[in-house]
């Protein structure tokens, strides 16, 4: 690397020439600068490994992926819970690399991944950054060192932001940054004739993505549902709809219900469950096609389940609040982080 | 809650019950039992808990035990839909325009405690008109969800809109049969398994969540809803009869019918199976080399098998078929062949010589 001048590496026995160095109470020689023109940077917190570059250094910071799981002009794509453990750091200056220690630091976008709140109650996750022994939202790595990035289990977009430990140097960091975290292939459940939708809220307004098999399922469903109630019930004045209730998000992960970024509100994190309206209020499923319900359920190919009674925050029932959660794949695409 | 209710739980719960699954850890919490008995809820109990399913033996029904994502305990009481004792009969016949026409009678025995509300299978392929319906019964056929098969299934709806809204589905009640349960089809009759369930008497509702499919006690819960319904055997469409007629890809399609189907179901020996393909490959070869004869004969042979195997095949009467207790679906000791499997494929074989000509 040409524009490292010199190196210190642990204690001194003797002095160097060229450097400008003292002895500590024990004796022990220990570098107090560099040559002249040189600029002093070190590897890390732990590492005595010092260095001595140009002056004024403007140093470029590049991070890369050297996994599979680039693309799309990010950094990584994961889903929620995914790891990319081939993310390097770089560090350059004009087109050399250099060696400094870089700052790595996870952040999120507020507002992506389909939650409209924020830190507020609890501070959402951003995510692990694994490397140099270290691990957390926020680590430093020696530069061409590789780290390892944990995508939480809530969806959105995040990015790593890395900056020179030695404040004292001019870095500034180019290329992508972002990392996509989310479940792909999700798609939007629309309005139609067929069934109501229900449940979007202010830090949840889009509750209603599925994949586009669960979606084909649910729409079949919701259609074979109004058409037999229609056979018992032509009067116009009757028309029994569905009131489809949580699917997932936008990009699936962790659906939280309470705005806490954790559970409970399980198996809504891959677009293959949806809840479906099942107590007192208008457009329920009655009580007296439950059961008729359920086997209409089992003919598109989903599994009904059985009905769901949520608790409230003081652990009580709530029969207001029972729904049917729906697998519309059956077993398949309920595990979630 | 009362002391009478909580040590009436207790005794229940801890004496009476059956325990299936108590691999589990006991974890110190507060949560909601449900009486086995009298289905009432108690919450706020506090107590050890133990995550599993026991099987509660003075009702027939299942006491599921498990932590729901709000961190409190539910003991609940899950009625299985299994309460049933089905018996099915089919009947099959061949119509003028080439066309089989499958029909259907099923019981449900007296001691069974559940009306039989729904049935559901596989078949292969069904013409226009079909599924066909007793009163109060709906059929549909759907796209299977992992096969090229359409999902069949009948359920009970309800003969009027008081019936549908009185909630109480009569279906078939212990004791009871319903006829006319039909279809038609150009494919041939394989051997299939139904799936009956009943309709529960009690309502049942997860408190919190369900168990999540992943976690231990979900699997068991998956475990337990198989027993949710009540398999037997019937005659339906699954041998494909592809336009225009080619009697060799027929006869291919059987011998996968035979040797995989029907021995999977073990309602033929695997011995009886391979000597039958042998000479169904035989006979598909015959007409491909348009030696017709030849192939008669060859069918005439596998006929001669079926027969040896179970006398009952050259029985052209099949209202009369089926005693109900024999068509739960095995080869049994005393023939290699399970009586429907054999009629089936005599049946089968019949129509195939009659269309050589």
């Amino acid at each position: 690397m040409r524009h490292v001048l010199g190196r210190f590496v642990g204690r001194l026995e003797e002095p160097r020439p060229g450097y400008s160095q003292s002895q500590d109470e024990e004796g022990v020689w220990f570098q107090a600068g560099c040559p002249q023109g040189g600029r002093l940077t070190w590897l890390g917190p732990d590492v005595k490994d010092y260095y001595c570059i140009d002056a004024p250094a403007n140093l470029t910071l590049v991070l890369s992926n050297e996994g599979g799981s680039g693309g799309g002009g990010h950094l990584a794509e994961l889903e929620p819970t995914g790891e990319e453990d081939h993310l390097r750091a770089r560090a350059f200056c004009d087109a050399e690399e250099v060696s400094t220690a870089i700052r790595l630091e996870a952040k999120v976008e507020d507002g992506s991944g389909g939650h409209s709140h924020g830190d507020e109650p609890v501070r959402r996750p951003r995510g692990t950054l694994v490397g140099n022994d270290r691990i957390g939202e926020t680590i430093t790595v020696p530069a061409g060192s590789q780290f390892s990035y944990r995508a939480p289990a809530v969806s959105g977009d995040h990015t790593i932001e890395a900056t020179c430990v030695d404040t004292s140097l001019s870095c500034k960091q180019e290329g992508p940054d972002q990392v996509w975290v989310g479940m792909k292939n999700l798609v939007p459940l629309a309005a139609f004739s067929e069934y109501e939708l229900i449940g979007d809220t202010d830090s949840h307004p889009d509750n209603h993505y599925l994949t586009g098999e669960a979606l084909n399922r649910v729409v079949v469903l919701a259609a074979l549902y109004r058409g037999q109630l229609k056979q018992l019930f032509p009067e116009p004045e009757f028309d029994f709809k569905l009131h489809l209730n949580d699917a997932s998000l936008e990009r699936g992960g962790i659906f939280d219900i309470s705005n806490t970024w954790t559970r409970p509100h399980a198996e809504h994190c891959m677009g293959t469950a949806i809840d479906i309206r099942a107590n007192d209020a208008p457009g329920a499923i009655p009580n007296w096609y439950r059961e008729k319900f359920e086997e209409l359920a089992r003919v598109v190919g989903a599994d009904p389940g059985e009905l769901e009674i949520p608790r409230d925050s003081s652990g009580r029932r709530t029969p207001d609040l029972r729904h049917y959660h729906v697998r519309l794949m059956g077993q398949e695409g309920i595990q979630c982080p | 809650m009362s002391v009478t209710t909580l040590t009436r739980v207790q005794i229940l719960t801890t004496v009476a019950l059956v325990c299936l699954n108590s691999t589990a850890m006991a974890e110190w919490g507060k949560g909601t039992v449900q009486d086995p008995i009298t289905l009432q809820y108690t919450d706020d109990v506090e107590k050890d808990w133990i995550e599993g399913i026991r099987f509660h033996s003075e009702t027939g029904n299942y006491v599921i035990t498990y932590k729901d994502h709000y961190g409190f305990f539910n003991q609940l009481v899950y009625e299985p839909t299994s309460k049933i004792e089905p018996t099915l009969r089919s009947k099959l016949r061949q119509t003028s325009n080439l066309a089989i026409r499958y029909q259907y009678s099923v019981r449900n025995g007296k001691a069974a405690q559940q009306n039989i509300v729904w049935l559901s299978t596989f078949v292969s392929n069904l013409n226009a008109g079909s599924p066909m319906d007793p009163p109060g019964w709906e059929g549909f056929a759907m796209p299977g969800v992992k096969t090229s098969h359409l999902k069949l299934s009948w359920s009970y709806v309800g003969k009027d809109r008081q019936e549908v809204m009185s909630g109480k589905r009569i279906g078939i009640a212990p004791g009871g049969k319903a006829d006319g349960f039909a279809l038609e089809s150009n494919d041939l009759p394989g051997v299939a398994p139904i799936e009956f369930r009943g309709q529960r008497i009690t309502n049942f509702a997860w408190l919190g969540n369900a168990p999540e499919f992943h976690s231990p006690i979900g699997q068991e819960v998956e475990k337990l809803k198989v027993k949710n319904v009540v398999h037997r055997v019937a005659a339906v469409p699954l041998v494909r009869v592809e336009t225009p007629y080619n009697g060799a890809a027929v006869l291919d399609s059987l011998r996968v019918h035979i040797t995989q189907d029907i021995v999977e179901l073990k309602l033929i020996e695997p011995q009886l199976a391979a000597e039958l393909d042998r000479v169904l490959q035989a006979a598909a070869e015959a007409i491909r080399r348009n030696s017709l004869k030849a192939a008669r004969d060859h069918l005439h042979d596998a006929f001669k098998l079926v027969h040896k195997a179970h006398p009952d095949v050259d029985k052209d009467d099949w209202e009369a078929e089926d005693d109900d207790s024999k068509n739960k679906g095995k080869a049994g000791n005393v023939h290699p062949i399970d009586r429907l499997a054999a009629r089936v494929i005599a049946f089968d074989l019949k129509y195939i010589e009659k269309r050589l000509n």
